[in-house]
């Protein structure tokens, strides 16, 4: 059993055969809730999600992991003398690294070290895989959380939703830039600077906010891999992978998982990358 | 509990707990409508509701017990069941306060106060860059007025009402530590509900509270501006101390609740309490005054507090420093202009040039930094030229010649990027749009070589004929066709004051099924002359 184990958050979608190979990799769920009726995170697909709100009238909210629950997954590993390093979804939009890191005081701060990975899915996922692969390297945990902190500069995270509604009413964006969009079919392009939501563009229809978005993706030449998401829209997320080919052959094409937390946040119909400059 | 509490114990502080929970219930949607901060979800009520109620399950399931073990019980529950931000806060301070109490059958006044204080602590420790203005600072009032209750030797539940007190005033003064919360007009909910908690521990201990901090008007005077518009059927706010009081605490509750509403009658240390919103305070005071010495009267009138908020809302500077002067033809199109974030219209078109004095006035009469103008007209350019001659570096034109060149410069526009910045790419996005209009020929014409007469249909680009037809349905036809590129995807109908919306609708319908692969969408546009005008992305 290695001496390192990586917790990341729910957020990170991380793919049930990876977390079957590792035993030294581990989930803490957010939370989803309707209502009274409240989720963990991989309880709920964003579809079946959205259609109980609109069933019900009501919009979804979410929480971050209760400090129990990240107590429950490090407390044994800390008296089993084990490191952990935590990898959180960005702390600009969720106060689940802010949470995780009050935990690590309560516990042992010496040897839980929290990663605000400063985006969200595949790239999440991406940094876990190469937590994992330098403890099995041998690597001390020093070398992996800044190997890690290097890999969340790299990252970039680009989101078109189908409508600001679920930005604004879930807090993550403000009201001034929330009002665009409900007129004249306007879509934004948001990115994600320093971990907080921001819009990068606004124009009318989605086509052409893809359009916008693949000139940045193209303002970086060397990339490590291409993160392709979408909410509930798979044929527009297959047809923006295939472009996406067709611009950077040599370059992994990746699904990038997206769960009901980050769902709730962004809305059906989202188109987003996450891609990692080489570094 | 009447009077001095000079020992709390397990069974005290289980009702504290329970009596937190229901006072929640029922103020957690008020505290809901405060949020804004830190991450703002617009669920801390919820979020700290849920904690409580976890917290509340456990101290209610838990055996009997001292106030050491019962509090170890709800610090536990906590942890697990705490949901956001505010309920991770929350745990921390129950965390504390379990530590303080540690081993403890039961505890005094002091010994709890310092067990909060320990909770404050462990609050600020769990936040890695504590942020003034928040839950954080309440908590942190609430102590401070704690322990000057202690030292002053109160019994608890004067303590306690101290405590909230002076956490009352911390959490007043939250907007001027966040400048997020003042622009919102709203104190900081995590504090607020805090207070909540302590007043629901409050009733939970003296069974005959309700607490100030949960009442009607300390919720509503923190709502946002759209919600404050009430009526204040019971306008003055009235607080006193009976000494000597000769009735108990029921019966002054009996005697007054006919007056007014938010009534809250305490009984502290030989004295009692009375807080109520009143139209009639002088009744109020002269029948108090058969009970006992009336001490600490104090009266506001809350539409003063409205008002002053109001005015203090009102005087809000802008976020952006710069304002857009948009020129509009129709009510629609300014409707539309103003949603997109133009800040000063003008009404003006094809046949009314706004002349440049109403650009000036604009600019002075306006409280941006500087200014971007969009004509949205040609014949409207030349008094803008003007205007921004006169008025220099502070005026910026975007010269727009037509309104779907300035929707789609309005669209471009990002406060956060510099004026310059912003002219460029709004002149860039505003050519790549192709607009045109559908009138009527006043007179009879040339075009091409041969005769339009007047009373025709007419398409027009660029104040050019470019079409023409019998019907206002074929003459859109034409000019969108002439116009309609394969690349294309949405087609804009602004209808004019000379259509009904039905009619406008009829005709947008006709359009979008002569034509395949692109979206037809109708606004009110309410400009004279052009039935339609047309934008083509």
């Amino acid at each position: 059993m290695p001496t390192i184990h990586i917790v990341v958050d729910s957020i990170g979608q991380v793919p049930s055969e990876m977390l079957a190979m590792h035993q030294n990799l581990h989930i803490v769920s957010l939370k989803v809730r309707v209502g009274d009726q409240e989720w963990q995170e991989n309880e709920i697909s964003t579809k079946k999600l959205f259609e109980i709100c609109q069933d019900r009238k009501q919009h979804p909210t979410t929480s971050q992991p209760a400090p129990g629950d990240f107590i429950t997954v490090c407390k044994p590993l800390i008296e089993a003398g084990k490191e952990i390093i935590i990898i959180g979804v960005s702390g600009g939009v969720s106060g689940t690294v802010e949470g995780a890191r009050s935990v690590a005081k309560m516990l042992d701060k010496e040897h839980i070290h929290v990663l605000d990975s400063g985006t969200a899915s595949v790239g999440m996922v991406a940094m876990a895989k190469a937590a994992l692969e330098m403890v099995s390297a041998g690597s001390t945990a020093k070398e992996i959380v800044s190997r890690i902190e290097a890999l969340a500069k790299a990252t970039h995270t680009f989101l078109i939703p189908d409508t600001l509604e679920y930005l604004y009413k879930g807090g993550r964006i403000g009201g001034a830039a929330a009002l665009f969009g409900s007129i004249l079919q306007i879509r934004p392009l948001l990115h994600l600077v320093e971990g907080k939501v921001a819009i990068l563009d606004k124009v009318r229809t989605k086509q052409r906010a893809v359009n916008r978005m693949l000139d940045e993706l193209q303002k970086y030449q060397s990339l490590e891999y291409i993160g392709v998401a979408h909410i509930d829209v798979p044929e527009e997320g297959a047809k923006l992978a295939a472009r996406i080919k067709e611009m950077y052959p040599d370059t992994p094409i990746v699904s990038a998982g997206i769960g009901a937390v980050l769902g709730a946040h962004l809305g059906p119909g989202l188109l987003g990358l996450v891609f990692q400059e080489k570094i | 509990m009447q009077g001095k509490t000079e020992w709390l114990t397990g069974k005290d502080f289980r009702r504290m707990i329970i009596g937190s929970y229901q006072t929640f219930i029922r103020e957690h949607e008020a505290i809901n409508r405060l949020n804004v901060f830190p991450v703002p979800d617009g669920d801390t009520g919820t979020n700290m509701l849920l904690t409580l109620r976890a917290v509340a399950q456990a101290v209610k399931d838990a055996p009997e017990g001292g106030i050491g073990f019962l509090s170890r019980r709800a610090a536990d529950s906590a942890i697990m069941g705490a949901r956001g931000n505010s309920g991770v806060i929350l745990s921390q301070i129950f965390r504390g306060i379990a530590r303080g109490l540690t081993g403890k059958e039961q505890a005094t006044s002091s010994e709890v106060s310092k067990a909060f204080q320990y909770g404050v602590l462990y609050a600020y420790r769990a936040v890695s860059q504590p942020v003034e203005g928040t839950i954080l600072t309440v908590a942190k009032g609430i102590a401070k007025g704690a322990h000057r209750a202690v030292r002053d030797g109160l019994g608890f539940i004067d303590v306690l009402s101290e405590a909230i007190e002076a956490g009352e005033v911390e959490l007043q003064k939250t907007p001027e530590l966040l400048p997020i919360l003042k622009s919102a007009g709203v104190v900081d909910a995590g504090g607020r509900g805090l207070l909540v908690f302590l007043a629901g521990c409050l009733e939970g201990l003296g069974g005959d509270y309700t607490s100030p901090e949960a009442d009607f008007a300390k919720s509503l005077e923190a709502l946002p501006l759209e919600q404050t518009k009430v009526d204040l059927t019971h306008p003055y706010c009235t607080e006193f101390l009976v000494k000597h009081c000769s009735i108990v605490a029921a019966e002054v509750r009996n005697n007054l609740i006919s007056l007014g509403d938010s009534l809250v009658v305490a009984e502290g240390t030989g004295v009692m309490k009375v807080h109520i919103h009143t139209s009639r305070p002088g009744v109020v005071l002269e029948s108090a005054m058969s009970w006992g010495t009336l001490h600490d009267i104090k009266i506001d009138n809350m539409a003063d507090q409205h008002q002053q908020r109001h005015d203090f809302l009102a005087e809000l500077p802008e976020h952006s420093t710069i304002v857009i002067i948009s020129v509009a033809a129709g009510q629609g199109l300014a409707d539309i202009m103003k949603q997109m974030g133009a800040g000063t219209i003008i009404m003006g078109g094809q046949t009314m040039n706004p002349p440049v004095e109403e650009f000036i006035d604009a600019v002075h009469r306006g409280n941006g930094e500087k200014y971007i103008i969009l004509p949205n007209n040609k014949n409207i350019l030349l008094a803008v030229a003007q205007a921004k001659k006169l008025l220099g570096d502070r005026v910026e034109i975007v010269p727009t010649a037509n309104v779907p060149q300035g929707l789609a410069a309005l669209v471009a526009f990002d406060a956060n990027l510099p004026i310059l910045e912003n002219v460029k790419r709004m002149i860039a996005r505003s050519s790549e749009v192709k607009a045109a209009a559908v009138t009527r020929a006043v007179r009879d014409s040339i075009v091409e070589d041969r005769t339009v007469a007047a009373g025709r249909f007419i398409g027009v680009i660029d104040n050019r004929v470019v079409v023409d037809a019998d019907d206002i349905p074929a003459t859109l036809l034409a000019i969108t066709e002439f116009l309609l590129d394969t690349e294309d995807e949405i087609i804009s109908l602004y209808y004019g004051a000379g259509l009904t919306e039905q009619e406008a609708a009829v005709f947008a319908d006709t359009l979008a099924a002569q034509l395949s692969g692109v979206e037809v969408e109708l606004y009110p546009g309410g400009q004279p002359h052009y039935y339609f005008i047309i934008s083509i992305e």
